[in-house]
Formats: structure tokens, C-alpha cells, sequence
């Protein structure tokens, strides 16, 4: 369902596609199947993350530490 | 045209009492049983009010694995599954979903579990908690729709707006019914930015999960409805009802095993792209101090809640106190989801106490109104702050923007 582009390999296991890590499709075929998820789901799952992790930065983060110049 | 929607390979397998498939059984029910975050408990709108653990994911799907096991029978756990709002916000704060969703293309989908759960307890003769009523509640809406009884398109009789259209406004019979002032408001809007847009003459019930309780005759309604829009020319379908926006872009694609012959937008999302296009210019001032709640099936079942804030900012005059919508994964109205308010047929007090409890949370902004996106979160809220006599307005974003606009 819907466009898929094909992912680009980063090794056996891990493919990278729309700049997103994915596992290779075909280590997920016996022991857990992979549900339906359309590519705007997992976009969806993808935006809502950078969203709670903002918002996770934002509630605890109330002073970001810069690195120490000196040693 | 694809849309944003995910479920299992195992739900179309039937289950029996004191049988699961080993799918729902190994990846769902363990990995949840077996995971220590417990965060589907801190941000289930139910768990807060009650503070039982059986009434959330963890709950369910530990429920489900004694099924398995043999410790228990699906006939016995009915009433546990009652306890459910499907908001869907420990699906997906679970980080099998938030976390690893996109990876592994195995998220958490726990509203289609109990969907399944309460389904199969239905089809294999047993009961839970008010499942009487709710089939009743059902079945009497598509009697009246099957019958003609239901006044669909009434509240369009001098909106002079066409049977056809490549945009159609879709809505079903709750709003048609029962907040027809919100949907002629959205019409005059869309009316106003010169949008040519049609509706269609017999919406069926979309019913969102419960439709499966149905069984063929929901998949027959699903066909009609797609069918119907096809034929009245639709290439993008304008929704403003989240429960129905969610039936179209990831409960119809499920039944009919593939992608809608057509697009899918809430109606924030269109009018949003009207005001930013400048075909739409709020320009009367509403001097109102206003939050605003995001529905659940928008915010946390569709990632939608940009537009609805984007249109309030967009009002001049109008003080917006933004609660974010992160924060907002934690809340509901109460009413659950569902077109015949099952939650509040199983559990009308729980119901209350979640929607008092938001409501309270409203007052504490220190806001005269309170603005929904939703007719169902509208319903609640409304006899939520009857019932608790608190002093706030319940207004749809529609009547505010209508107001900007000068549209009466």
C-alpha cells in the first residue's frame, strides 16, 4: 500500500531509507512478522518522537550545559 | 492515495474462548507483559482515575497471555476490556511504537486489540459490560439509516451545495444529527473562500472501531461509502469529525485491504491552508481568553495538532493559552472512542471523573473557554461541566473562526 522507495543497505541487517534507519525487511519473516505500516504511519511515528523528545528536553532540560573549554 | 494507518497480520484470524494466535500471543502480550516502563500506565487517562493496573495495556495484554497460557478464558475477561477509552495514548507512547515503531514496523496497537478482544467475545456469543446496549446503540443507528429515518442532509437544505464535487465535505450521522450547527459553519466557511466543494446524499454510519462488531454488514457499509464518493467525483475528502477522519484513513484501508481512491484531510488542516493562502482573513477581533483540547483521535491517533492552533493564533483579539499537545497525550474528555459513546454506556462515572478531571485542569489556565475540534468532546465536555457546575464555554473552533470571519 501507497509508494515505498526501495532503502539504501548500510549492512545485512540495517537499511536507511528517507534518511531513517530500517531493519532489512527480510530478518523480520520468522520469529516476528512485520504489521502493515503504511509510510505515512511510520512518518507519523517519526515526527511524534522528535515531538516528545522536544518536549522531554523542554520539561527537564531547564539549563543546557555547554562542553568545558579547559582541561 | 495512502494514508497514515498500521495494523497485524493476525487480525483477520478468528479466535476461540481459551485460544489466541501465537503472534498476539509472543510479540503483542509478552513483550508488553515483560516490559518494566510501564508507560502505556502513566499516560492512560484511565489508570489515573482508577489507579488499576488491569485497565491498561499492560492489563489487557497480561489478560490475553493467561488466555494462552491457559490460565484464563476469553468468555471471563470481557469486563476487563471495558475499561478502555481507545484514545490511543499508550499505544503510542509504548516505546515498541514511539521508539522502535519505525524500525521494526512493529508498533503497539492496542486499540485494535480490544477492538479484536470485544469483537471476538461478541461473534463467539458471550458479553461484557454493557454490550447489550452498545449493540443496540448500533444496531439502531444503521436500522435508521437503512431506513431513511436519519435526516442526513437537512441541515444543507439552504446551503444550496451540490451532490458532487472533486472536494466533498464528509461527515456521518452524529454530526448530521446532532451538531449541525458546527457543520453548517464549516460549510459557510469553505463557502466564504470560494472552495467548490459538494457532499453526498446518504453518508453511511462510519461507527469507527465498532464497526467490527458488525461483522460483513460494517465491510458492506465501508464499501457503500467509498463507492459513493467515487461516484460524486471525490479526488479529496474533507472531514470534520475526528472519529470519522480516523474510520477513513486507518479503519477503511484495513477492511478493503487497500489505499482509499482518495485523499483524506481534517477539516483544520484544509481551512488552515485557506487562511495561510490568503482566501481566508480572520479579521474581527474575538476578545476571548481560550485554550484549547486536543481530541484524541487527532492529536494522538493522527499526529494532527498544528492547524487547529495555527487557526486560533490567527485570530486577532483572541488570547490563546497553549497547553502543548505532549501534555496533552495524557488527557481525554472521557467519551472514548466510539459514535455511540460506548465508554460512557459501560462506565458513565469513570467518564465523568476523566472529563472533570481535564475540565478542572482547563479552569486551573485561567481561561473563560474551552475550544474542541471534536463533536464528541464538545458533547462531553458540555454535560461534564452541567453536571459538575463549572463556569467555563465549550465553543467549536468553527463558531470562533466563524466569529472572525463575521460568518453567521
Amino acid at each position: 500500500m501507497g509508494e515505498e522507495r526501495k532503502g539504501e543497505y548500510i549492512d545485512e541487517h540495517v537499511i536507511i531509507r528517507y534518511g531513517v534507519f530500517e531493519v532489512n525487511p527480510a530478518k523480520m519473516t520468522k520469529w516476528v512478522r512485520q504489521a502493515v505500516v503504511s509510510e505515512e504511519y511510520r512518518w507519523y511515528i517519526i515526527r511524534q518522537r522528535r515531538e516528545y523528545l522536544r518536549w522531554m528536553h523542554d520539561l527537564f532540560a531547564r539549563k543546557v550545559l555547554k562542553i568545558t573549554e579547559t582541561e | 492515495m495512502p494514508t497514515a494507518h498500521t495494523y497485524k497480520p493476525w487480525y483477520k484470524t478468528p479466535w476461540k474462548d481459551d485460544w489466541i494466535p501465537d503472534e498476539v500471543a509472543v510479540i503483542d502480550c509478552y513483550t508488553t507483559f515483560a516490559c518494566r516502563h510501564k508507560f502505556c500506565r502513566e499516560v492512560c487517562p484511565v489508570y489515573q482515575v482508577t489507579g488499576n493496573e488491569s485497565y491498561t495495556s499492560y492489563g489487557f495484554h497480561t489478560a490475553l497471555l493467561a488466555v494462552k497460557r491457559g490460565y484464563e478464558r476469553l468468555s471471563n475477561l470481557g469486563d476487563t476490556f471495558t475499561y478502555c477509552l481507545q484514545c490511543g495514548a499508550c499505544q503510542l507512547r509504548c516505546p515498541d511504537t514511539l521508539f522502535a515503531g519505525d524500525f521494526y514496523r512493529v508498533p503497539k496497537t492496542t486499540n485494535l486489540l480490544v477492538t479484536k478482544t470485544r469483537s471476538e467475545i461478541i461473534r463467539l456469543g458471550f458479553k461484557f459490560k454493557g454490550s447489550d446496549d452498545i449493540l443496540k446503540a448500533i444496531n439502531k443507528v444503521v436500522e435508521d439509516f437503512e431506513t431513511g429515518r436519519m435526516p442526513l442532509v437537512d441541515w444543507a437544505k439552504d446551503l444550496d451545495i451540490p451532490r458532487e464535487g472533486e472536494v466533498i465535505l464528509f461527515y456521518d450521522y452524529f454530526m448530521a444529527t446532532q451538531m449541525t450547527n458546527v457543520l453548517r459553519l464549516w460549510a459557510k466557511i469553505l463557502k466564504t473562500a470560494g472552495v467548490k466543494f459538494g457532499i453526498i446524499e446518504n453518508p453511511r454510519p462510519t461507527l469507527l472501531y465498532e464497526l467490527d462488531y458488525l461483522g460483513e454488514k460494517g465491510v458492506k457499509l465501508v464499501k457503500e461509502n467509498i463507492d459513493a464518493l467515487q461516484k460524486a467525483g471525490a479526488k479529496t475528502v474533507v472531514v470534520a469529525d475526528p472519529h470519522v477522519y480516523v474510520s477513513l484513513t486507518q479503519d477503511y484501508p484495513r477492511f478493503i485491504g487497500s489505499d482509499l481512491p482518495f485523499d483524506t484531510v481534517f477539516i483544520t488542516d484544509f481551512v488552515w491552508k485557506l487562511i495561510k493562502e490568503g482566501r481566508l482573513t480572520p479579521k474581527k477581533s474575538v476578545n476571548k481568553k481560550v485554550t484549547y483540547h486536543d481530541p484524541c483521535m487527532l492529536n494522538k491517533v493522527s499526529g494532527i495538532w498544528e492547524s487547529p492552533r495555527n487557526i486560533l493564533k490567527s485570530i486577532p483579539g483572541l488570547q490563546f493559552i497553549d497547553e502543548d499537545h505532549v501534555t496533552q497525550w495524557y488527557y481525554c474528555c472521557g467519551h472514548g472512542a466510539s459514535e455511540v459513546g460506548s465508554f460512557k454506556i459501560m462506565h458513565e462515572d469513570i467518564s465523568y471523573q476523566i472529563g472533570l478531571r481535564r475540565l478542572r485542569r482547563v479552569v486551573e489556565l485561567g481561561v473563560d473557554t474551552l475550544v474542541v475540534a471534536c463533536p464528541h468532546c464538545n458533547q462531553q465536555f458540555n454535560e461534564v461541566k452541567l453536571k459538575a457546575k463549572i463556569d467555563i464555554e465549550i465553543r467549536d473552533i468553527s463558531e470562533i473562526l466563524a466569529e472572525s470571519l463575521d460568518i453567521k
